[in-house]
């Protein structure tokens, strides 16, 4: 056996809680993080797809309702 | 808690999930960024940058092979972030093909954690990066060469001189001894 396997074999001895402010520091990142991103629902391709796709048929309802409308007077 | 359950919930940035792993695997992971860094503070900003890409990457993990693994990885790549950005990872000595490292030597006293880590301290940078990633996470020479940017031959002779200053250093203190 490698001598050095010593070091392994006790590394458990080496945890340790760290301080409170380390939760807090990173609490805070994830905060701002939270913040910044957009909903997590439409970072999904197949919503962010499937908005597009509503926008593009509103699109199109608008553009023939106004067609209509000229067409009819 | 379920592992499943457990992503699930980190999946949806459940505050209460993220504390709950932060509380479970922080003091794990805060030793394994002690052992790279000297300074505490660094070993702290480590374990925030880790845990940050843990929670905020958690849909890059792909269910193949085991979810504390991975975050080990994460934490290591950030121990090894932090050293490179203090630029005190350098390699001392060549990468000649130095003999191994002698097997009559064994130590016989139980180590504390506060021997350990100083024995880790009086290593330089180098040797104490390779000696962590081989001896402590089972990385392979060619996995060592790949993440640092060394040679293989580098990774072998920089575990060979660390492993030769720790037998020196044991030998010192009196916990190791020849056989």
């Amino acid at each position: 056996m490698d001598p050095f396997d010593i070091f392994k074999q006790q590394e458990s001895k080496l945890h340790e809680k760290p301080p409170e402010q380390v939760w807090k520091k990173l609490e805070k990142r994830l905060e701002q993080h939270r913040r910044r991103r957009p909903r997590r629902g439409l970072r999904k391709p197949e919503l962010q797809l499937g908005a597009v796709a509503l926008a593009l048929l509103l699109i199109l309802f608008a553009a023939v309702v106004v067609w209509w409308f000229v067409r009819n007077g | 808690m379920e592992e499943q359950a457990l992503l699930s919930r980190l999946l949806e940035e459940d505050r209460l999930a993220q504390k709950w792993l932060y509380e479970r695997y922080s003091p794990l992971f805060f030793s394994v960024c002690r052992r790279y860094l000297s300074s505490r503070e660094d070993a702290e900003e480590a374990l925030v940058s880790g845990f940050y890409k843990i929670f905020s990457q958690i849909d890059a993990y792909q269910n193949t092979g085991s979810f504390e693994g991975w975050m080990r990885r994460i934490m290591v790549n950030e121990a090894l972030m932090m050293l490179r950005k203090r630029r005190n990872l350098v390699f001392p000595g060549d990468d000649r093909a130095y003999p191994e490292t002698r097997d009559d030597f064994s130590i016989d006293a139980e180590l504390s954690a506060r021997e350990i880590l100083s024995l880790l301290e009086e290593l330089p940078p180098g040797y104490r990066t390779v000696f962590n990633l081989y001896v402590m996470e089972g990385y392979k020479h060619q996995e060592i060469a790949d993440l640092l940017g060394i040679s293989i031959n580098t990774s072998k002779s920089q575990l060979i001189l660390a492993k030769e200053k720790l037998r020196k250093l044991l030998l010192n203190k009196g916990i190791g001894r020849e056989t």
